[in-house]
């Protein structure tokens, strides 16, 4: 398992931060609502304890995965609580009330995908800029279901090479309007030693 | 009775009495594996299908599927099941993500239900029952004194294999 130094922890966490306020600030601009970030929670997971660190497995959440191709390779999912979800449909087209616990219809299914192109496309430019590197994102993939079964995916990736995950994770927020989302970046072993390397500390 | 959670990765092997339970799988699948007449039975929540795809050098892990199954046979086999009794149920396996453009990388659960299938076979397990495939999670609850299987599901509701 490798270690990693609190110089890198702290690159990674400027790293994830600036991509997440871009993001936040995309938020904001659709939404229109103040849009905040948090910290970003840098932790070394067994991957077995993931879901736990994340809320717990039975939390039904939105999930939104994109793989990173490019310089910097690996994935980035954004979830939703499902209720912000329900809220952030509203929002995005005024006029049709959707309900709790109720699947989403296509079209509402189709704003959370184009949202989460929007938010993570923010993400990942802002991140390509800050490194000087192409990084470019797959079609969204949608998943609304209990934490636990839509993030057994990434980590069943993550299982095949290693059995702790990097998990960097940022929460955004939106007080006014009770709405909070995280990103979670996992980059390959390569693509995390590329990120060190470029911003100077390899 | 006792509920014993099987983490993700893992797996439990039980003499007495109790529910094993796996909350929330996805692309994972659960495999029960029940002795009837002794009683002795086991819960493995797997990954991936095949340690030979390892890519780790570290010691083989019960996340993979034909790591657990061999792990859960020696284990119940030592707290006095007869292996010729021993029967499975599966259940998981789920494709969980949709996209306008589908992509068969994503489909590993399907490979997970393949492989899991295979290795019952080729070890001679009966595969009694399974709940498989689809696009949902479910949480899984194993009763080691009656074999039964309950797969419970946010969208599809409780049944029982």
């Amino acid at each position: 398992m490798k270690e990693y130094t609190e110089m890198e922890i702290d690159a990674l966490k400027e790293f994830v931060n600036v991509g997440t306020a871009h993001a936040a600030t995309a938020l904001s601009k659709l939404i229109d609502k103040t849009v905040t970030v948090d910290i970003p929670d840098l932790a070394l997971v067994p991957v077995t304890k993931v879901p736990e660190k994340l809320g717990g497995a039975e939390i039904p959440i939105v999930g939104l995965y994109f793989k990173i191709l490019g310089d910097i390779t690996g994935s980035v999912l954004l979830f939703f609580p499902a209720d912000t979800a329900s809220s952030l449909t509203a929002l995005l087209m005024a006029g049709i009330k959707p309900e709790n616990h109720v699947e989403f219809e296509e079209i509402e299914r189709s704003a959370m995908m184009e949202l989460g192109n929007i938010l993570t496309n923010s993400y990942i430019n802002a991140l390509a800029d800050m490194i000087d590197a192409q990084i470019f994102i797959s079609v969204p993939f949608y998943s609304s279901d209990a934490l636990g079964a839509v993030v057994d995916y990434l980590l069943i990736e993550i299982a095949q090479e290693v059995d702790y995950a990097l998990l960097m994770e940022t929460e955004i927020k939106s007080p006014d309007a009770k709405l909070e989302g995280n990103f979670i970046i996992f980059p390959d072993t390569p693509s995390l030693e590329r990120i060190f390397k470029k911003v100077g500390i390899a | 009775m006792d509920v014993i959670s099987v983490g993700i990765g893992e797996y439990i092997v039980a003499k007495n009495a109790c529910l094993l339970e796996s909350i929330s799988l996805g692309s994972c699948v659960g495999i029960a594996l029940h002795d009837p007449v002794t009683k002795v039975s086991g819960l493995a929540h797997i990954m991936l299908p095949d340690s030979a795809l390892s890519r780790s050098s570290q010691a083989p892990s019960p996340k993979f599927a034909d790591v657990a199954v061999a792990k859960m046979l020696e284990e119940m086999t030592r707290l006095g099941a007869v292996r010729a009794k021993i029967t499975a149920k599966i259940a998981g396996g789920a494709c969980m993500f949709q996209s306008a453009v589908p992509d068969p990388s994503m489909n590993i659960g399907d490979r997970n239900i393949e492989a899991v299938k295979k290795l019952l076979e080729n070890a001679k397990i009966f595969l009694v029952a399974e709940d498989t495939g689809k696009n949902y999670g479910r949480t899984i609850v194993f009763d080691t004194t009656s074999g039964k299987l309950t797969i419970k599901s946010a969208k599809i509701g409780t049944k029982e294999i």
